[in-house]
Order: structure tokens, then sequence, then C-alpha cells
């Protein structure tokens, strides 16, 4: 007879409802900053979307982010074997990116559409050939890595479209190409919509998270469990830390403000130059802070990860010694 | 650590400034910042801490369905927490009654916090309860630190143990002690055995008058002889015995079943000696009381199903230790051992009364595949319980008691039909 495991315990049931009460003003807010978003978007391209699949994306990714929230971890991966969810999830980006794809190949190249689209189809293929190659015929399951429970792939995708969305919109407009153009207003709002989607991307984090946590420990304890002080607790650390990563990031433009401002006394050819003049000059500044920043801030961790286990080892064999038997 | 999270930022902020920079989209770039922005600052907000955690157990050697109760102590000997969050390992069979052996807090500076919950062990076995799991990250979720307390609690659940009140379970050879146990033999007992002539020297209360009336001869009425026994209990918990559910397999249900023998025969001032075999051998020497009880538990509750000993190598090894003519119980689902004719044979050689006790393991994995609703192949499992009917029948031939015991049937009813032998 062949051996039989029980594995029932791992089934998860599908169910749509609202999720945990406790994360309902995460869900909210997020919304809330999600709409903010797309009207700071709009305000920075003056309105002029250049085209409707833009928005569309947009308005498809918050409707996304939105249905996340109303289903239950049912995990067709862990239920059926198949990775359900992660083929829809690569389905998606393969279908989304290809309007971006083509705006490119309009833009960059005379070829035909009929080119584009053979091109694309080689593509999407060898990527989806790859997948599944790597799904069955190794032990690198990325699809199986894409799987994830239904609200996660929800919000992935939420994530995703909106993505796609801005990457469009901001290809139909070439005003932000000049960055030398743009008013101290323009800089500010496109500032506070980066803030927005990072708090709507934190806020729905978060409300997926403690979700979770509320779900597991539910389902786990029969007792009460209450995770409302950590909840306050998330809220006011998350508010101080998201004030500072906002005066963070206007440290950041302040800096290449800077740079740019100092560049014509340093070189002429520099001050005129694409790299300082378009969105380039960000991403050198991003480039000039970040890069330094994180080599030193790794080292740091690894040294500061290093002490603490060696720090552990040694806690440990004192204790290990101080309870060996002795020889009487 | 990196979360999963921190992975997903810091790869999505590189893509939009990659995505960024070929669009020459000054959104994109912007969303870049603000989330390396996010990750740098999340690296700061990781709070070191020093944590110690023990845990103390209201029993730690419970029967099956028995509860335990467990707190777990956490004390924060360092700075503030930040997030943290608190899981002891439980065995996946064992399910929590009451309170949560999980929590999610901020510990204050040189706080303390304790986790109350109650534990019901369903199933028997060896378990342990922990590590316990302490793991602080920022409030982001961005980075974490975790650390495991090696602190480990043994817990042990012995099998279920029914009350039998009677088993026809006998020894055709005495000991020296009086005790309990009918011996087939006349002797001092009470209940009736047989009639025979008078013999000068009989009591007289033992003179069957009504016999007498209608023979005209004085004939005497012998009782069965009650005495202490040598009982041997052979348990199988080879692989092949873990075929069905967590909860509903041959291994399981055996171990009850020897749980039971062992204590009614105990309790009954009977000597029990125990073999558990899978990939191992472990003998329990013949003993008596509470003693030898608890090790017979003990040793069933470790007996995992493992292994592939086949029973006639068992026989071979323990015959010598077995007195010759006493009751041999065998506790297996005599599948996956094509030994058991020749194991069978040479205990009815030698004239042990050998009953078997055979948890159904085809019924156990029907039952299993019912329940996660597979299909079944029915032209396969009706072969599959053919064999085993032939088998069965070969061994009563040799005289063997042999008991099938399906999984609807309770334990204290395949008992009792030890009587129809």
């Amino acid at each position: 007879m062949a051996q039989y495991q029980e594995e029932l315990d791992n089934l998860v049931p599908f169910e749509i409802g609202l999720q945990a009460g406790e994360t309902m003003i995460m869900w909210a807010l997020g919304m809330v900053f999600w709409l903010l978003s797309f009207v700071f978007m709009g305000f920075a391209v003056g309105w002029d979307f250049g085209g409707s699949f833009g928005p569309i994306m947009y308005v498809v990714g918050g409707i996304f982010l939105l249905s996340s929230q109303f289903v239950t971890r049912w995990n067709p991966l862990k239920t059926s074997g198949m990775p359900y969810t992660g083929v829809a999830l690569w389905l998606l980006v393969v279908v989304f990116a290809a309007p971006i794809l083509w705006k490119g190949w309009q833009v960059y190249s005379d070829s035909s559409m009929l080119v584009f689209m053979i091109s694309y189809t080689v593509l999407a293929i060898l990527i989806t050939g790859g997948l599944l190659v790597s799904n069955f015929l190794t032990s690198l399951k990325i699809l199986d890595w894409m799987s994830q429970d239904m609200a996660t792939t929800l919000y992935a995708a939420g994530i995703i479209s909106t993505l796609i969305g801005v990457t469009m919109v901001g290809f139909n407009n070439r005003a932000l190409l000049s960055i030398d153009e743009l008013t101290l207003g323009d800089w500010e709002i496109m500032y506070v919509f980066a803030m927005s989607y990072l708090f709507m991307m934190e806020l729905h984090n978060g409300a997926h998270r403690f979700n979770d946590i509320i779900k597991y420990a539910k389902e786990r304890a029969t007792g009460e469990f209450s995770l409302t002080p950590v909840i306050n607790n998330y809220y006011i650390m998350g508010f101080i830390l998201m004030v500072i990563i906002g005066f963070g990031v206007q440290l950041v433009l302040v800096i290449n403000f800077f740079i740019r401002w100092i560049s014509p006394f340093i070189s002429e050819q520099m001050a005129n130059s694409v790299m300082m003049n378009s969105v380039y000059s960000v991403v050198y500044t991003i480039a000039m802070i970040f890069i330094p920043l994180w080599i030193v801030l790794i080292i740091w961790m690894e040294y500061r990860n290093r002490k603490e286990a060696k720090e552990e080892e040694e806690m440990r064999r004192k204790v290990e010694r101080e309870t060996r038997p002795g020889i009487y | 650590m990196w979360t999963k999270k921190a992975a997903s930022i810091v790869s999505m902020a590189v893509i939009i400034v990659l995505l960024g920079m070929a669009t020459r989209n000054l959104l994109l770039v912007m969303l870049s910042l603000a989330a390396l922005v996010y990750t740098t600052v999340s690296v700061f907000a990781n709070t070191s801490t020093r944590l110690t955690a023990d845990r103390e157990m209201s029993q730690e050697k419970i029967f099956e369905d028995g509860t335990v109760k467990v707190e777990l102590r956490i004390l924060n000997q360092g700075g503030k927490t930040g997030f943290l969050e608190v899981r002891d390992k439980v065995p996946r069979t064992i399910q929590l009654k009451d309170g949560t052996n999980y929590t999610y807090l901020n510990l204050s500076p040189k706080g303390a916090t304790r986790l109350k919950y109650t534990l019901k062990c369903p199933l028997k076995g060896v378990y342990k309860i922990g590590p316990i799991t302490l793991r602080t990250h920022d409030p982001l979720n961005m980075f974490y630190k975790e650390k495991t307390v090696a602190f480990e609690s043994d817990l042990t659940v012995f099998p279920q143990v029914r009350d039998v009140k009677e088993l026809y379970i006998k020894s055709k050879q005495p000991k020296m002690y009086p005790g309990e146990m009918k011996v087939k033999m006349p002797g001092p007992g009470s209940e009736f055995f047989a009639i025979r002539d008078y013999m000068p020297g009989d009591p007289f209360r033992d003179i069957n008058w009504k016999a007498y009336a209608s023979t005209g001869k004085l004939l005497v009425n012998e009782h069965e002889r009650l005495s202490v026994s040598d009982i041997t209990i052979l348990f199988d918990s080879r692989s092949s015995s873990r075929y069905g559910m967590d909860s509903d397999n041959a291994n399981l249900y055996g171990a009850r079943a020897a749980a039971t023998l062992a204590n009614f025969f105990l309790k009954r001032r009977d000597s029990v000696q125990m073999v558990v075999y899978s990939d191992k051998v472990l003998t329990i020497k013949k003993g008596t009381g509470q003693k030898q009880l608890f090790e017979l538990l003990t040793a069933l509750a470790g007996a995992t199903p493992k292994g592939d000993i086949p029973l006639s190598g068992i026989v071979e090894v323990a015959i010598p230790y077995m007195p010759r003519q006493s009751p041999v119980i065998v506790i297996s689902n005599l599948e996956e051992d094509d030994s058991i004719r020749k194991a069978v044979s040479m205990m009815m050689m030698l004239e042990f009364d050998v009953t078997i006790i055979s948890p159904n393991s085809i019924e156990f994995e029907i039952m299993a595949k019912q329940k996660k609703g597979e299909k079944i192949n029915a032209a396969a499992y009706d072969i599959l319980r053919l064999e085993r009917e032939i088998l069965m029948q070969e061994l009563r031939g040799y005289g063997v008691k042999v008991l099938d015991w399906k999984p609807a049937t309770p334990l204290t009813q395949i008992l009792l039909e030890a009587r129809n032998y």
C-alpha cells in the first residue's frame, strides 16, 4: 500500500468578506492616499494623461488594491498544487506591459506594428517557457514563488497595475522631461504624489500583515487576542517614521537642487548637459547619496550581526558551562 | 535580516528608477527615491534587544485526550523591543485548547510578559514543546532580528487505557504463585472446571450432592486454578502501521490495545513483558506493578512507525525469554511481512497460546482517502481485502485467535470477541 499522510489541515477555504475589523482604518486610509496620489499625478501632468490607458491602469490598480481586502488568504497552490495565482500574475504583467512596450516601440523605432507583435510574442513565449521549465524540470520553481494567496496576489497586481499606469502617463507627457523648467510647486506636487503612493503602499501592506497576524492568532488561539495596542503603536511610530522619510526625500531633492545650482561654477559644459537638466540629475543624486550610504550600512549591519551572534554564542557557552555536571 | 517586504521594495525601487531613466519619467524617479529613503530610514528604526524566555508545564506525562497547562515567561533585559513576535512551537498533532502560544506585542525596557495556554493531546507520542522563537522588527516591518531560545520541554502522551472487565486469554502453564488468572487446570479457584470421583481428603463442601443423588457415586466439583501468569505482547510499529491518518492508523489503535491489555494483566497481578519492533527492537523485560505499566506505556508512547523488521526475527530472539505455553499477544496489521506464517507456526509448535489483534490498515487507508475526497480503486482494495482474509484464515488454521480490527469497532468490543474462540 502507498504511504498516505493527512494534509487536510493545510486547506484554507476561499471566502469573500471584509478582513479583520482592526485593519479597516488602514485600508480606508490607504485608499484615501491612493486617491490623493492619483489626484496629484493629475496635477503633475496638468490633467493631460496623453491617452486613457495610463489612468485606466491606475484605476484598475486601485480596484485590485481595494478588492485585496475582501478575500481570504486562500492559496490555490497549497490547495490544489497548481500555481494559479502565479500564472494569473504573470499573464497580468504580460498583458499590461504590452501597451507600454508598444508605446516605447512607437517612440524609439520606425518598424511596423507587425514586427513589434512578432517580437513581443516571441519574448512572451520565451519568458513563459522559461518559467514553465523552471517549474517542471528544475528545483528553481519561480511560478511557485510568484504564487501567493489571493489577497497578496491582488495587492501585487494592484501595485504593478498602478506603476504601469504611472509609466504610461509619464510616457505621454514630454513636459516632465526638462526638469529645469519645473517650478517649485511642480516639484512639491510630485513629492506629495510620491509620498501619497508610499503611504498607500505602507498602509495596505500593514493591513495585510496585521490581518494575517489576527487571522493566524484567531485560528490558533481560543482565548482573547488583541492587537489594538500594537496597531496603535504602529500608527504613532509609522507616522513619526513617515515624517522622517518625508524630510529625507526633501533632503535628497535639496541636494539635487544644490548640485544643479553649483554645477555652472564647476563646469559650464556639465551645467548645460542633459545629465543635469533631466531626470538623470535626480538619478545621479540618488546614486551619489545612496550607493556610498548603503555600502557603509551593509558593512555596519554585517558587523553588528556578527557581534550579536558572537555575544549570543558566548552566552550559550557560558550557560552550558554553568549547567554541566561536575565530577565528584 | 531583510524581510520579504524590504527585498521587494528595494528591487521595485531599482526597477522603477531604471524604468524612469529609460522613459525619462520623473514621477517614477520620485517614487523610487521615496522607496529608497523609506528603506534607509527603516534600518535605523530596527532596535537591538536582549530577551530571555523560559517555560513551565503543569505535567510532563499525560494520557491521550489529557490537557497540560503551559506558561511562557519572556523577560526583556534591554531597551525597547519595537514590535515583538513570540511563538512557542507546538507539534502539529497537539491542539491548543485555551489561550495562545503566539503573541505580538511591544515590550518596555526591563519589561516582562507571560503567555499562558492549555494544550490538548489527542494522540500518543513523545513530543517536544518549543523552541521559543522571538522576532523583533521595525514598525515598517523592513528588517527583523530573530532569536530562537533552544529551550524545549518534553511531553510524553501515553496511549489511552480502556477499562476491560474480563479477557479469556488463559495460560496453560501455571506459575507457583496464586493469582487471579485462570490457567485451564484444576486447582484453587471459584469457577467450575470439571467433576471427578471423590478421593479421601477432598473437602465435603466440594461434593456435588446432585450428581451423587442421580449416580449414587460420590463426585466432587473441581474449580479452575487461578494463578499468576507471564504474558508477552509483541507490538508491531513498522512503517506500514502508519497507513491512514494521523488520528486513525494501525500504530495508534494497536498502541491503545497494547496499553489496555498491559493495564488489565498488571492489575490482575500477572507479569507482562513487551517487544516493540520497528526499525529496531525495544524489549521491556517482564515485570509487575505500576512501575512496569509506566515503562510499557512510555515504550508505546515513543513507538513511531518506521523500519520493517520481520516478525519471525522477533520471535526467534524473544522465544528464550517467553515461558512455555504462556499467552502471546501479537498486535500487528499483518501487512508487508512475509514471515508471519513462519513466526506463528514457530510459536504454535512451542505451544504458546497466540492471539493476534490486527488493526485493519486497508480500512484505515480507505477512510483517509474518503476523508480527503480522493478516488478509491475499489477493485484494488477488494484484492487487498481478499489477500488479508486468506492470510487470517491460514493463521486461524494454525490454531491462532486472529481478531480483525476495523476502524469502526471499539477496542473493548474487539477484545471481547476473543470469547468466541
